[in-house]
């Protein structure tokens, strides 16, 4: 099995670590904010992240320092900068560990950024389920504060940031960035049109920049290595490494961090340790819930932004979700159009409607009541959705839908015409309905 | 107004070419080329939500479809607005949007005017592909009056976000989320809100009705009629839409009117009083002591014989006549001509003498027009609004949207002075929450606070530069009064200090547009008319008398009030409010009216009861008035009028004062009539007959008019229209009534009279007197006022059972921490007791009311609450004043 050099994984796996500043400080904590306030200035900070080809690791894997690079430099109007610490996209598990094992570690690429952009309020919107994360969040800002990395003058560079953990209360829509945004204000946690976009009009219609909390935990590396030793790691275009987080039939389930670009034969069958009980992989779900399925076929893909695109699917969050032969397709699709119905924030009506609709359709299929023109009907629905919302959380929606039908219709096919379920699911994973 | 030349663009929708102003929402443009792009959620009025997707339009080099209602116009942008990928786009949110809508057309209020089935029809296929269970909500009632049936909801949020943009009240906002997403109240508790009926409006569908009149009616089966609201002096243009001659409900049309669509409460649900079964429909003549019905030929020889008896045995100053400020400028016209020239007497007046004649005589002093200064759109483009004693969101809702809208939309500063605190959380607006600089003060010292303010003017230096060459004496006098009094006694009285004076006075210095209110805690306050000159005085030292959007603005309170004064309802005015000791205005009557003109002393309202009382007065012609029900009972009205040898009561209903009367005349409401109401901004509107008159009821006008022909002096008019035409002879400012270009009011050779001298007259009473310390009786700690509340006018709203039932009783409204002390509770009852008497009613505790103060709505003071003030008569124009007393509060 391939080692690789990890970077943000690292200090928490040290024996005795526990992510208290002077565990972060002992392994060189800091010392890139020292740096940046001493010798940079925020071009030049900004110039670095976008040298080294760091791009956001929240799903959608827009180039950092670009997006800095849009707010705008008067210094008399107000900026922020957001972490969205809201991961819950589901099969993704990566900012809870970092935010956890390693908070100094986010929190000093939070300060960095902010100093870069002119913000001197700082948000880290943490999910409401994440209620340890939070307390760990408030423990870490306060030994920060006390090491005058956050306040007023911070380290005496004249530099002043207040840092804020608000706390989500519970809606997998408030991970998109206007959402956030609204949630922070105290509205409901529901996306903006855009444009315009929070670069301009974010925060109380203020410049704004949403960084997720992978984002920000490589800046101080960035900053202490170089952008050239970054840019070094992956893809000429996917820079960096990345974290996984695989679960589902795999030996060894958890968060691997490696350099993009790896295939995913490598993190499933090396890293992960190869499929639970050696039976046969079915479907592999690359990153995170609102990606599309990838069969055996797709296994030798190059885990970057660039070709999982290619092959049809998306990088997003890094969860990877693994599924063996057992796992009955229709019923996959199912349950993850209960969670989109579930979540929805019911603002634009194709979203709304469309997966209620859709998870309508699929439990009845799944529960043998299915037709054959419903495929066609679940293929337009999701056209008549896709590209027609505000965020993305209608091709969210559609892409297991529209993934299952495309490499599993004969699956399909088999419930409408047995009228029944023809997979019997491992009783392992919980809620899963078993066919007689 | 600055003219800003706007940048325009070319775009092509469809192929058509338009140029429009760069910045414009695409969904605006289209329509100029006649495109009408289908939208749910998208309206003029509230800022883009592009939550129903149906707007979506193909834009060149845009990879995606775009919304058009949040994509602005840029130069040379070109847009499929109906290609097939565009209308397949649409089919698709149009199903989606059917699939849980129910199928109740047929029981639905809004079928015939529904956006969803209008646009049904043109998106949608003729068979549903849903086969699943639809989504239903569990019913929800939103109170007596409104109507919710959430599964027909298409979760646009039009009335959430009215309800914030516009309304400003949050009564409603979202709630649960996905397909189960509604419009709701905080924590599912009951709606309290304004009522304006503008979520019910807004509604594309029929998520949310109105009660009032629920499976009343279809809509194309009404008969509808634009007209003017009678509940208020701000004017609103609404649609009375009547079905077999009953008006069954109100509509208003979206930028249409003073109101631009927008209606309160009063509006939208008080129009039951017209067909109210207590409408009188016969006139009724008193016959051993019973009032009995007779025919109007009857009716009318028998108020001619006796009222000629009267003139011959008494003459004309024994005859007195008192009309209603809600009739039209054509009754009031007539009714002034009438009693002039036919009766013989100066004995006129109108309900405007209970505060606006003080508004209307201190502007036409100072700049020789008594209107409004400042128009709607002015007032909503100001960038400073300084309120004092005006609490303008309950007694004038809709100038209150104009007030809010440029405080939320144009970030103007709001400086409150009055005596209302914020009780922030509300969903009933309280204009004092949305204040940036809200000053307390003390109850009815709002006069002394602007003599504290004028002193910080000249301690600010910051007086307008030129006022020194061009009024010398003037300034230099109320330097000297300035100089004489100290912040400390201003404190003493108002509670405010000196740097809050100061920093008003900053605050105006600064602002460009400054518009000025006074409302009913100055105007109808003892001392009222030296106030409002005072308060001229301000904007002129500061330059904001004259300033382009600046000016100093009275509110009214009735629909007409400043239209009957103008009409010359009061002794001292003739039509055109031109004095009637004016030799040339006297002459211009007679000759217009070929006749001697009865213009020697006259008496006012107050005076007319109090001369019947002594015997003076024999008989009285009350037009719509209730004096009875208004005065207490100190000013022994009843004895006044049982005095009266003829008592002739003209109104809707047959009131208090009717009971006492010898002949009531059943008049028609505005829904019946036609004519004009002159609105407080000074915009003469046009009234509409909606319906036939009810019953046998008729025009006060006409009544007039056919009066006089039995009286032997016929004043002829084939129609309201007539008079009108003659009020436009008298009046210059009534030939172009729909004009809604404003010109300035200011008349600089008035202006210029006072400031030479002018102000002279009464400045000992204004300045020189030291401010009275009001004496505390430790007998009567409470001081108890009473004033208007949004949800009622009067008897007009009394009668409307829907405004009734939000509001079907006074409750006197008390500070949380003085219940507390006196450990009363929401709706317990109390003994209210004062010098003159006592009167028991149920609290409502409310933080917006200052400690040690209790406000009884005005609307229900006839039921006792009014017979614990005493009145005071303004010595120099006659308003009578009974706000404001001291009281004890008991538990009962």
């Amino acid at each position: 099995m391939p080692v690789y050099e990890e970077i943000i994984l690292k200090n928490m796996k040290l024996p005795g670590y526990k992510g208290e500043i002077s565990d972060y400080k002992r392994q060189g904590g800091y010392r890139a904010l020292s740096k940046v306030l001493k010798e940079l200035t925020p071009d030049q900070v900004i110039e670095i992240v976008k040298q080294s080809g760091l791009r956001g690791r929240g799903g959608a894997g827009f180039p950092t320092g670009l997006k800095w690079s849009f707010i705008p430099k008067d210094p008399q109007v107000p900026k922020y900068l957001c972490c969205n610490a809201d991961e819950s996209e589901p099969g993704t598990f990566k900012d809870r560990q970092l935010i956890e094992r390693d908070p100094h570690q986010m929190i000093e690429g939070l300060i960095i950024s902010s100093y870069a952009i002119g913000a001197h309020v700082a948000y880290i919107y943490t999910r409401g389920e994440f209620f340890h994360g939070a307390v760990v969040l408030e423990k870490a800002l306060a030994e920060a504060r006390d090491c005058g990395c956050i306040g007023k003058n911070i380290l005496g560079s004249g530099y002043d940031l207040e840092v804020f953990v608000h706390r989500g209360a519970g809606a997998y829509i408030c991970g998109e960035e206007t959402a956030l945004l609204e949630s922070i204000e105290g509205k409901r946690g529901m996306p903006r049109f855009k444009p315009p976009f929070p670069a301009t009009h974010g925060l109380y219609g203020k410049p704004t920049v949403v960084n997720n909390v992978e984002t920000l935990a490589n800046v101080p590396h960035i900053i202490l290595r170089g952008a050239e030793w970054y840019a070094s790691i992956g893809t000429p275009k996917s820079a960096g490494t990345r974290i996984f987080s695989v679960s589902g039939h795999v030996k060894r389930p958890g968060n691997y961090e490696v350099p993009m670009g790896i295939s995913l034969r490598e993190l499933i069958y090396e890293h992960a340790g190869g499929i639970l009980g050696d039976r046969r992989l079915k479907a592999v779900i690359p990153g995170g819930a609102s990606a599309a399925f990838f069969t055996p076929d797709h296994l030798d893909v190059k885990l970057d932004f660039e070709e999982v695109a290619k092959a049809g699917s998306m990088l997003g969050s890094g969860g990877v979700t693994v599924m063996d032969e057992t796992i009955c397709m229709v019923w996959a699709a199912m349950n993850l159009l209960q969670f989109f119905h579930h979540e929805s924030c019911g603002k634009c009506t194709p979203c709304r409607e469309g997966s209620f609709w859709l998870h309508r359709v699929l439990k009845r299929i799944e529960e043998g009541q299915g037709q054959m023109e419903d495929l066609d009907l679940m293929v337009n629905l999701s056209n008549n959705i896709g590209g027609k919302t505000i965020c993305a959380f209608g091709d969210a929606e559609i892409a297991p839908v529209l993934s299952t039908l495309k490499y599993f219709r004969g699956e399909y096919e088999d419930h409408i015409r047995q009228r029944r379920c023809t997979l019997r699911q491992l009783p392992a994973l919980a809620g899963s309905p078993t066919s007689a | 107004m600055t003219l800003q030349t706007v940048k325009m663009v070319s775009i092509t929708v469809d192929g058509q070419t338009v140029t429009v102003p760069t910045g414009i929402l695409l969904i605006e443009a289209a329509k100029r080329l006649g495109i009408e792009i289908p939208h749910f959620c998208y309206h003029p009025k509230l800022s883009p939500d592009a939550n129903c997707r149906m707007c979506l339009v193909d834009i060149e080099k845009v990879p995606k479809l775009q919304t058009a209602c949040t994509v602005p116009v840029t130069e040379g942008m070109v847009v499929q607005a109906s290609s097939v990928k565009v209308i397949e786009a649409r089919k698709g949110v149009m199903e989606f949007i059917l699939s849980s809508h129910p199928l109740d057309c047929p029981i639905c209020d809004q079928g015939g005017e529904c956006h969803l089935q209008d646009l049904a029809h043109e998106y949608s296929r003729q068979y549903s592909r849903f086969k699943e269970e639809k989504r239903s909500y569990e019913k929800e009632y939103f109170g007596p009056i409104i109507e919710k049936e959430m599964n027909r909801c298409i979760q646009c949020m039009r009335c959430v976000r009215y309800c914030d943009e516009v309304i400003d009240s949050n009564a409603l906002k979202g709630m649960d989320r996905g397909n189960l997403t509604q419009p709701g109240t905080f924590m599912r508790r009951e709606l309290e809100c304004e009522f304006c009926g503008g979520c019910i409006q807004i509604c594309p569908v029929g998520a949310l009705t109105s009660r009032v009149a629920m499976y009343d009616y279809r809509p194309w089966q009404l008969k509808k009629i634009e007209t003017i609201c009678p509940h208020c002096a701000d004017g609103c243009l609404m649609k009375l839409e009547s079905r077999d001659e009953k008006v069954v409900r109100v509509t208003s049309e979206l930028g249409k009117g003073r109101n631009d669509g927008d209606l309160c409460a009063k509006g939208f649900f008080g129009y039951e009083f017209i067909n109210h079964p207590a409408r009188l429909i016969q006139p009724l003549l008193r016959r051993s002591g019973e009032l009995v019905p007779v025919s109007w030929y009857e009716a009318l020889s028998e108020a001619a014989t006796r009222l000629t008896q009267i003139k011959a045995r008494y003459g004309g100053a024994a005859i007195g006549g008192i009309i209603t400020a809600r009739c039209t400028n054509e009754d009031a016209f007539l009714f002034q001509k009438f009693m002039r020239l036919v009766l013989g007497s100066n004995n006129i007046d109108s309900s405007a003498r209970l505060g606006h004649l003080n508004a209307v005589k201190a502007l036409r002093t100072v700049i020789g027009s008594p209107r409004m200064m400042n128009s709607y759109e002015e007032i909503s483009q100001a960038d400073l609004i300084l309120l004092v004693g005006a609490d303008i969101t309950e007694t004038n809702p809709i100038l209150g949207l104009k007030v809010k809208e440029a405080v939320r939309r144009r970030g103007a500063r709001l400086i409150t002075i009055g005596p209302f605190q914020e009780n922030p959380g509300t969903s009933v607006s309280n204009i004092v929450n949305r204040a940036n600089l809200p000053l307390q003060v003390r109850i009815g010292t709002e006069g002394v606070v602007i003599r504290g303010l004028i002193k910080a003017v000249f301690d600010e230096g910051c007086y307008d530069p030129s006022l020194p060459n061009r009024a010398p004496g003037y300034v230099e006098r109320l330097k000297e009064a300035a100089s004489a009094l100290s912040y400390e006694a201003v404190e003493r009285i108002t509670g405010l200090g000196e740097s809050q004076l100061r920093e008003v006075i900053c605050a105006l210095a600064e602002s460009k547009r400054a518009v000025i209110f006074s409302g009913e805690g100055l105007i109808r306050a003892p001392g009222g008319y030296l106030d409002l000159l005072n308060l001229c005085d301000l904007a002129i030292l500061t330059g904001k008398l004259e300033g382009e959007g600046c000016g100093v603005n009275a509110l009214c309170r009735e629909a007409n009030e400043q239209g009957v004064v103008e009409m010359g309802v009061a002794p001292e005015y003739l039509p055109g409010l031109q004095d009637a000791t004016e030799p040339a205005a006297i002459q211009y009557s007679v000759a217009a009216w070929k006749d001697d003109l009865v213009l020697a002393g006259g008496s006012t309202l107050l005076e007319m009861i109090e001369k019947a009382k002594r015997g003076e007065i024999k008989a009285l012609y009350l037009v719509g008035v209730d004096p009875l029900s208004v005065f207490p009972d100190g000013v022994e009205v009843r004895e006044a009028l049982e005095r009266l040898e003829l008592l002739i009561c003209q109104d809707l209903f047959l009131t208090e004062t009717g009971r006492l009367a010898h002949l009531v005349l059943p008049a028609c409401s505005f829904a019946e009539k036609e004519g004009t109401f002159t609105n407080q901004e000074g915009q003469v509107q046009k009234l509409n007959r909606a319906i036939e008159p009810v019953g046998e009821s008729r025009a006060d006008w006409e009544i007039f008019s056919e009066l006089a022909r039995e009286l032997q002096y016929p004043l002829e008019y084939a129609d309201a229209h007539e008079i009108s035409s003659e009020i436009a002879r008298f009046i210059p400012l009534y030939q172009k009534r729909s004009a809604l270009e404003f010109q300035k009011k200011v008349q600089r050779t008035c202006l210029e009279r006072y400031l030479a001298q002018g102000y002279i007259e009464h400045f000992e009473e204004r300045y020189t007197k030291s401010p009275g310390v009001g004496k505390s009786d430790p007998g009567y700690p409470f001081t108890l006022t009473m004033g208007p509340i949004l949800f009622h006018s009067g008897r007009l709203s009394l009668r409307s059972d829907a405004l009734v039932k939000i509001s079907p009783e006074g409750l006197l409204q008390i500070n949380p921490k003085d219940a507390d002390v006196l450990g009363l509770k929401e709706g317990q009852r109390v003994r209210i007791r004062s010098s003159r008497g006592i009167a028991e009613v149920k609290v409502h505790p409310n933080q917006k009311i200052p400690e040690k103060v209790v406000y009884y709505p005005e609307v229900f003071a006839h039921t006792g609450v009014k017979d614990l003030f005493s009145v005071e008569l303004d010595p120099i124009s006659r308003v009578p004043y009974f706000k404001t007393t001291s009281v004890r509060i008991e538990r009962v």
